[in-house]
């Protein structure tokens, strides 16, 4: 492979670059459910604290983040077209609504869903 | 660039990808290794040139900065990440998995030297920013004209 390759050196236009600026990438997520709720982690590199927003609406939680980075125009390689994420998540019928927890850290958020308590599993003695 | 990933199917997506301008889509004819790529889930990265630097974005989330490692050999960056998957009780189930973990490492091949003792780096929020100076003489000089 030749070291210097100048063909690989791209020059966008201000319309394909308006265009990126807007693009959200679904982000990767994991899905662990447990007795009293589930948890869901998703990979969001990038978003600082402050530019977050889960919501919940009915049964659906929408989590969207920027990106905090400075987008340049001659990219020589380029994987992350983006400018933030979002995804959806359509919750299960015995979510807490009243009781979910989101946290942020290294990249990662962890919004920790409570199940309502009648749907969580009940010990029942023998008399 | 050291890196390049070919998607044989990246050609045709263009087609149904309105984002994409017809203009792309010629290119990608001619060039198509230069069609942006984006098919891994961790350590994806982007470099960008500066002019006088190279700035680098790679994506590192879930990693704890002790876990990261950058090492720069003439023109050629590379990162290791170790991710470690967190503990799951028994009584837990997976229902869905697609983040990945273990250790990771990718090399990257810049077009010039750089200046190996003045690289930056800043981890922050599962983003790490490299800064990377170029060698003196891979920048551009100006020729007085006699």
């Amino acid at each position: 492979m030749k070291k210097e390759d100048n063909k690989i050196q791209r020059y966008d236009t201000e319309e394909v670059l308006a265009q990126k600026n807007y693009r959200l990438a679904v982000p990767f997520a994991d899905i662990f459910a447990s007795e009293n709720g589930y948890r869901i982690d998703v990979d969001m590199p990038g978003v600082s604290k402050d530019k977050f927003s889960v919501k919940v609406d009915h049964d659906e939680l929408l989590v969207k983040g920027e990106i905090d980075k400075t987008i340049e125009k001659e990219y020589y390689f380029n994987e992350m077209n983006y400018s933030g994420f979002e995804r959806t998540f359509v919750l299960p019928a015995d979510v807490d609504i009243d009781k979910i927890e989101a946290s942020y850290n290294n990249g990662v958020l962890s919004i920790t869903l409570n199940k309502k308590e009648e749907y969580k599993p009940k010990l029942i003695e023998i008399k | 660039m050291l890196v390049r990933l070919n998607n044989p199917f990246k050609t045709f997506e263009s087609f149904f990808n309105t984002r994409d301008s017809i203009d792309r889509l010629f290119d990608s004819f001619f060039n198509d290794s230069t069609r942006y790529v984006n098919n891994s889930r961790i350590l994806r990265t982007s470099i960008a040139d500066q002019k006088d630097s190279y700035l680098m974005y790679v994506e590192v989330p879930g990693c704890s900065k002790e876990n990261i490692k950058l090492s720069v050999k003439n023109d050629v960056v590379t990162i290791s990440a170790k991710r470690e998957p967190e503990k799951i009780d028994e009584k837990t189930n997976v229902i869905r998995n697609e983040r990945l973990f273990g250790e990771f490492e990718r090399s990257f091949q810049l077009p010039s030297e750089v200046k190996v003792d003045k690289v930056e780096a800043e981890f922050k929020d599962g983003l790490l920013k490299v800064v990377l100076p170029k060698e003196d003489k891979a920048l551009p000089k100006e020729i007085t004209i006699k």
